[in-house]
């Protein structure tokens, strides 16, 4: 006879809380629209979950094009501060930056987690960059209406990036606490190796931006696709903190050719 | 070495990569090749890898145990159900009892006979959930039986059976996670019964 496991003698009758909604059954990930769709459901069971997928291209797939839209509807929104070709330039720079740094970064994360002793799968790491981004880039996506509508609305340059970095950093605070929830459920000691990749992204996307830049274009600068580099990040922070203190390192900014 | 021309690098390598995995038939159209060829360090090991071999279905039920423990499962919902069938879980005499309250106009014992009433009320959607969960793992179960024969027959060629064993360790994962708390909060943080152990002895 079965053994009666459930002891009904401590069933408290009054409910002091609300029921516990009943744990949802696991499913598979998913590719193209219907992979997306359980991405914006529960975030951090498909970040955790792609990363344990094994058979994903077609989850790539989507997530690729998921970052490719979803960024570059932000980055288009950012370009119209002034219309033209600014507009497709900034759609397809954004995407590139957070792409072209996960490829960089997402290597450096396994290689550190197999230093740091776990088991490394190069393919599942990046999945969970993937996984990550693709969140980020629809955050980013359901933004974009906040910069279009600052944009139309008149606000100047100033204002314009304000708007731009806050929302950046409400999406990037979206990805990064689904990409620590998911690292930490990886097996081994992932904490460290998260970290590090985490400061890896932070340091190549910064520099990544950079280099791509412009995203919005200063009102009097003539369009270009790449400014000239001008040194790194780092350098340029440093030139602002100077220019802050009344140190200039040259007599005026560049004005557009015509003018 | 300058941008440009870590950029052209970048690009060749992305062409050479996109060229062999066209000509190994792994790219399915142009949107796969493009993809490739912008983000092959990314999409790169996922196409030209290739997918991995659909697993030896009944190997992996072996492995993960998957049959003993939905007995296992099936045996904790089958202890629910004798709970279940116990006198103070008998919705209609609770309902008579609460009837009898209230004819004598007694209200703070109805109101405590109606919480009584909606507690066994959610016991019994929790064991309904349960029971079509299990069946329904019960089911895929059989199916992969079905397509493991399939497979023997076709030479293992045809089907890929990989989804389904994945779709079934997930259902049965969802049964363990029901099954953590089947009581679905009733009992008070921390009671032993809180817990029932989430995977039987197999």
């Amino acid at each position: 006879m079965t053994e009666n496991i459930f002891d009904t003698a401590s069933i408290d009758f009054e409910p002091k809380r609300a029921p516990k909604s009943a744990p949802r059954l696991e499913e598979p990930v998913r590719g193209g629209l219907e992979g997306i769709d359980q991405l914006l459901r529960r975030p951090v069971w498909f970040v955790e979950a792609a990363a344990r997928h094994t058979a994903a291209d077609q989850v790539v797939r989507a997530l690729l094009l998921a970052v490719l839209l979803g960024a570059g509807l932000f980055g288009a929104s950012m370009g119209l501060f002034r219309p033209g070709p600014q507009i497709l330039s900034s759609a397809i720079k954004l995407p590139l930056v957070l792409l072209l740094t996960a490829a960089i970064s997402a290597p450096a994360y396994t290689a550190a987690r197999w230093a740091f002793g776990a088991s490394a799968d190069m393919r599942q790491d990046i999945l969970l960059f993937l996984s990550t981004l693709s969140l980020t880039s629809l955050v980013l996506a359901a933004l974009a209406p906040v910069v279009l509508l600052g944009v139309l609305s008149g606000f100047s340059y100033h204002a314009t990036i304000l708007a731009v970095v806050a929302c950046c950093g409400a999406a990037g605070l979206v990805g990064l606490l689904a990409f620590a929830r998911a690292a930490s459920r990886q097996p081994g000691p992932s904490k460290r190796a998260a970290l590090l990749a985490a400061l890896i992204f932070a340091v190549v996307g910064t520099q990544m931006a950079w280099t791509l830049r412009p995203f919005v274009a200063r009102p009097r600068a003539p369009f270009e696709v790449l400014r000239s580099m001008e040194g790194g990040f780092i350098e340029a922070v440093g030139t602002s903190a100077r220019s802050a203190q009344g140190d200039y390192s040259r007599q005026q900014a560049p004005l557009p050719e015509s003018e | 070495m300058r941008g440009l021309e870590l950029s052209a690098l970048y690009l060749l390598v992305g062409l050479g990569v996109t060229i062999a995995a066209s000509l190994q038939a792994r790219t399915s159209g142009w949107l796969d090749a493009g993809l490739l060829f912008a983000f092959w360090p990314l999409y790169g090991p996922f196409l030209v890898a290739g997918r991995p071999q659909p697993a030896q279905p009944s190997a992996l039920l072996m492995a993960d145990g998957i049959p003993a423990r939905l007995e296992g499962l099936s045996a904790k919902v089958s202890a629910l159900d004798q709970v279940l069938a116990q006198p103070d879980f008998h919705l209609p005499a609770a309902e008579a009892r609460k009837a009898e309250h209230e004819a004598k106009g007694e209200t703070r014992a109805s109101a405590r006979v109606q919480a009584r009433i909606e507690s066994i009320l959610r016991l019994q959607e929790r064991r309904a959930q349960l029971h079509e969960n299990l069946a329904e793992a019960r089911e895929l179960m059989a199916q992969l039986r079905v397509q493991t024969e399939l497979m023997r027959v076709s030479g293992g060629s045809e089907v890929d059976t990989s989804a389904l064993v994945l779709e079934l360790e997930s259902r049965v994962q969802g049964l363990d996670g029901l099954l953590e708390d089947p009581y679905g909060g009733l009992l008070p943080q921390g009671s032993p019964q809180a817990a029932a152990p989430a995977s039987p002895p197999v």
